[in-house]
């Protein structure tokens, strides 16, 4: 039995083919592909690049359902070792694309070892100040207001 | 080929000259919500913004919900010195039979130096906050994440045996503290036989700082029920 196919293409217009049933991840695509069977679906505020790391995850997530119940294709710890082992390969901002990747298509376990990340990535830093160079935030406090907060949620390591 | 390298190299300029955290509200609120409880504190003053977020009470709602749904963990408190340490160490729900693994996550640790002022032992705790008592005449509830000490004495000075509980109210998401006046005629322990029948239960909301007045007649049973809900946490 062939398995369903569809068509995503990223914003450079590369077209992507992947089995319904790994797009099916993504709630978004889901809906859209009840709405617009046998359609192309284009992203176009995903790259390539994000669509193919994308698409990546939803494979190796997938849940091959071959009529025998529910069998994923990995064992769940197998899987978290993966994901770990997916998200610490990206750069940091092909990270960030990621997560809004997974946000935007609406891919909830995506979103939390992406978000997972990130966080990670914060409690790492030393200070606030290594956190602002990290993410390029700017800093709109003054050092009174700094030192007041500081203040409030001493906790020296 | 080459054309596509030369679009991606532009899109990776692109992308270095934009700031990173231009991100929806909802996604750093998502993303500072997965941080340790030590590290959102200490990082409150990243910016107005990640200050803002981490002190709504939306965020707080949402924090607390979220460590809850994690593995439980257990606490484990000892004094050295004069310093007070917590181990907070996640627990693997396994079945028995299985041998226990060591988790991999990490170890939280939090400590602070004990107040040479107050001898307390800490007994039991709800949601990482740790109840401690001073002499059974004084309730101590510490906060290891702020370090925090809030000190509650009985409602009543002239009481002379009272019993303190913590507990969480999901009812209205308030922390309350139940305590129960003994007859003045009991032994140690926690006699509910002995329980006169005057017995009274006194509230300590955590919002409005005070206590609030139940007079309940000496139900045995009723009182070890609330008595087991509220140890359970």
């Amino acid at each position: 039995m062939s398995k369903k196919m569809i068509v995503l293409k990223s914003s450079e217009g590369v077209s992507f083919v992947v089995e319904e049933a790994v797009a099916r991840q993504s709630k978004i695509i889901s809906f859209l592909v009840e709405e617009f069977p046998d359609r192309e679906l284009p992203l176009t505020n995903m790259t390539s690049e994000i669509l193919r790391k994308t698409i990546e995850y939803c494979k190796k997530h997938v849940v091959e359902d071959d009529g025998g119940g529910d069998s994923s294709s990995s064992s769940s710890g197998d899987l978290k070792e993966w994901d770990v082992k997916f998200v610490a390969e990206i750069d940091q901002p092909r990270l960030m694309d990621l997560l809004m990747a997974a946000n935007y298509l609406d891919i909830p376990s995506l979103l939390d070892v992406t978000c997972q990340k990130v966080a990670d990535t914060i409690a790492a830093c030393n200070d606030e100040k290594e956190i602002r160079a990290t993410f390029n935030i700017e800093n709109d406090f003054t050092e009174e207001e700094v030192e007041a907060i500081r203040m409030e949620n001493q906790y020296p390591i | 080929m080459d054309q596509q390298e030369e679009t991606i190299e532009q899109i990776n300029k692109k992308r270095r000259k934009q700031s990173t955290f231009t991100f929806p509200l909802d996604l750093i609120s998502e993303i500072l919500s997965k941080l340790p409880a030590k590290s959102v504190g200490r990082f409150r003053c990243v910016s107005k913004l990640w200050s803002s977020i981490t002190t709504a009470p939306y965020f707080i709602n949402k924090f607390e919900t979220q460590s809850r749904q994690k593995k439980p963990s257990l606490l484990v408190t000892f004094k050295k010195g004069d310093r007070l340490f917590v181990f907070s160490i996640p627990q693997d729900r396994q079945s028995s039979n299985e041998p226990h693994t060591i988790p991999s996550q990490p170890v939280h640790s939090y400590h602070m130096t004990y107040p040479k002022s107050r001898r307390f032992f800490p007994r039991a705790s709800v949601h990482g906050l740790i109840c401690c008592f001073q002499k059974a005449k004084k309730l101590i509830i510490w906060n290891p994440t702020t370090r925090k000490l809030y000190t509650l004495t009985k409602p009543e000075k002239r009481w002379k045996y009272a019993t303190f509980l913590l507990g969480y109210d999901p009812t209205d998401a308030k922390y309350k503290v139940l305590c129960i006046r003994f007859g003045e005629t009991t032994d140690e322990g926690f006699p509910y036989d002995k329980i006169s029948v005057e017995c009274l239960l006194v509230f300590f909301c955590s919002k409005t700082r005070s206590w609030s007045w139940f007079i309940v007649s000496g139900n045995r049973c009723m009182l070890r029920q609330l008595h087991d809900l509220l140890e359970g946490g």
